[in-house]
């Protein structure tokens, strides 16, 4: 299908915590109890528009847990927004973030996009995790934060969407070389002409003349 | 393709050539890393601590049964060396005791009747302890070793799960989705990931549960057969002790003045120092007592420093056997 752009998605956090039924329900629009467990890298795809734009998220649903740690690892290159995600009703998924976010910080690029999700918002009984502490933790490390429920689908379409806008908006400012896929972002077959004519302008302006 | 599809197709090439020797490759760098010692990675290593924990435990189990059974034969025949002993210087006692018409005599010849009702009342400690034997044995035979063979089928299955986690890694270097070809290989170690960590996870929660079994197995064992052991023992101490302090009850306030009790009695210490050394039994404690209390009533300072000249000659690292014996025959030849 054609696509102005392709951004390339993480999504990460300990195991259990609902990543893989956040990327069904945003790709599938459906939710299933009992998943089985992921091994290594599951992938999902889906197209949505902003700005008038269509852009395809190539969505890298990574394995949780401890064993795969090493593997998941080299999924984190060239990942332009990556979802992180922990568990409302779990604190230690809460408690283990940092870890994550070093890891994320270290094997992928400086201006990587990220979501910092916390899911399961549907179980408002067993909460464990406030929603302030988590608003709390993405303010102090820069972070995009938002509850979500991978079950009732609340959220989840922002949460991606937003992701997708804020990457978008970095393209604008020139902040990602959109030439460089190590960044995460491949132009689409249709704009691929245009802007390679427009390859040796400035980053900023090149989003922008796709756009009119 | 669905991903499902994806699995059943690769379960069927599963007996491919190139398949296999791939497994086959990732398998044997996994053990090469094994044996090599080489430094594994550290997060595959952590996800297992809980495993790891449990083989210490069985270890641990396995090393202390094998120990159990050595010290429980030593014991049995420590417990037949000693009832020789105490049986021969009960007749010792009273041969000699006979032969003296004083009182002494008299005290001699019952401590020696005493020593070898002792002496035989001793034996019966060996048959709980040859039960204890037979079950730490049979426990061995049949619990230890069918967990050790869990054990090992485990160790077999952990070995390709992480060749094939090494083998996933290796291919996710370079990964592509929208890459048929790549994505082909992928969902090839993919289906032997999941493959090898299903059987790993399966073996892994048998061997914890065995190990865990064998353990509370283990406890249960020594608590029946311990405590028939210790009703032998205390009922061996409560009949001894019992002729003991009969014995020290009808010879109280005997005034040792002969001198040939004396030396009988020095003689006797001997022994028993003897006896004490082979064992390490607290029922001799109460021989000692026993004859600590006529050492008290030797008048004679020079008498009392050929005891503390014996108690000298018993460094704690020379032979027990020899210093017994060699003191002990030179007091007899003397004697």
């Amino acid at each position: 299908m054609a696509y102005a752009y392709l951004f390339k998605y993480i999504i990460i956090g300990d195991t259990g915590v609902g990543k893989s039924c956040l990327l069904l329900q945003f790709t599938d629009k459906r939710f299933q109890p009992v998943h089985d467990l992921t091994i290594g890298v599951e992938f999902g795809a889906r197209m949505i528009t902003i700005d008038g734009k269509q852009i395809k998220l190539q969505i890298w649903d990574t394995a949780g847990q401890e064993s795969f740690r090493s593997i998941t690892r080299s999924y984190y290159r060239g990942a332009a927004g990556a979802l992180l995600v922990y568990d409302i009703t779990r604190r230690d998924t809460f408690n283990h973030l940092t870890t994550w976010l070093e890891d994320a910080r270290q094997h992928s690029n400086s201006n990587m996009v990220i979501m910092l999700i916390g899911n399961k918002s549907d179980l408002e009984s067993r909460r464990e995790v406030k929603k302030e502490e988590g608003e709390a933790f993405a303010r102090e490390h820069g972070l995009i934060f938002m509850e979500t429920s991978a079950k009732t689908a609340s959220n989840v379409e922002e949460a991606f969407i937003n992701t997708a806008k804020e990457i978008y908006e970095k393209i604008q400012e020139g902040v990602f070389d959109i030439n460089n896929e190590a960044n995460g972002i491949k132009i689409g077959p249709q704009h691929a002409a245009t802007n390679s004519s427009l390859a040796g302008g400035q980053g900023g302006q090149q989003a922008g003349g796709g756009c009119c | 393709m669905s991903r499902k599809q994806w699995i059943a197709h690769y379960f069927n090439q599963d007996s491919s050539v190139v398949n296999k020797f791939q497994q086959k490759y990732w398998k044997t760098k996994q053990t090469l890393i094994k044996v090599t010692g080489k430094k594994e990675d550290k997060h595959v290593v952590a996800s297992d601590a809980d495993l790891d924990a449990k083989l210490e435990v069985f270890h641990s189990v396995q090393r202390t049964c094998m120990e159990l059974l050595k010290v429980i034969e030593q014991y049995q025949r420590r417990i037949c060396l000693l009832s020789q002993e105490e049986n021969e210087l009960g007749r010792f006692l009273r041969s000699q005791g006979s032969q003296d018409k004083s009182r002494a005599g008299k005290i001699m010849q019952a401590t020696g009747k005493a020593l070898c009702f002792s002496s035989q009342q001793r034996l019966a400690l060996r048959v709980p302890l040859c039960r204890l034997y037979q079950e730490v044995e049979t426990f061995r035979y049949r619990a230890i070793s069918d967990t050790w063979l869990t054990v090992n089928r485990m160790e077999q299955s952990r070995t390709e799960y992480r060749g094939a986690l090494l083998w996933m890694k290796d291919v996710s270097q370079e990964l592509d989705p929208d890459t048929h070809k790549q994505m082909e290989k992928f969902r090839k170690v993919q289906a032997q990931v999941r493959l090898t960590k299903t059987r790993f996870d399966k073996l892994k929660n048998d061997v914890c549960q065995k190990v865990d079994l064998l353990g509370a197995s283990r406890c249960n064992l020594l608590s029946h057969v311990l405590t028939n052991y210790q009703t032998t023992l205390l009922h061996f101490w409560e009949k001894t002790s019992h002729t003991m302090a009969a014995i020290h009850e009808s010879f109280k306030g005997c005034q040792p003045n002969d001198v040939s009790a004396l030396k009988v009695r020095k003689e006797t210490l001997v022994a028993f120092l003897y006896i004490y050394y082979v064992d390490y039994n607290a029922v001799y404690c109460v021989f000692l007592v026993f004859f600590f209390f006529f050492l008290d009533t030797a008048e004679s300072i020079k008498d009392r420093s050929v005891w503390f000249n014996l108690f000298a000659d018993l460094d704690p690292l020379t032979n027990p056997d020899a210093v017994g014996r060699t003191d002990r025959e030179h007091e007899l030849n003397t004697a």
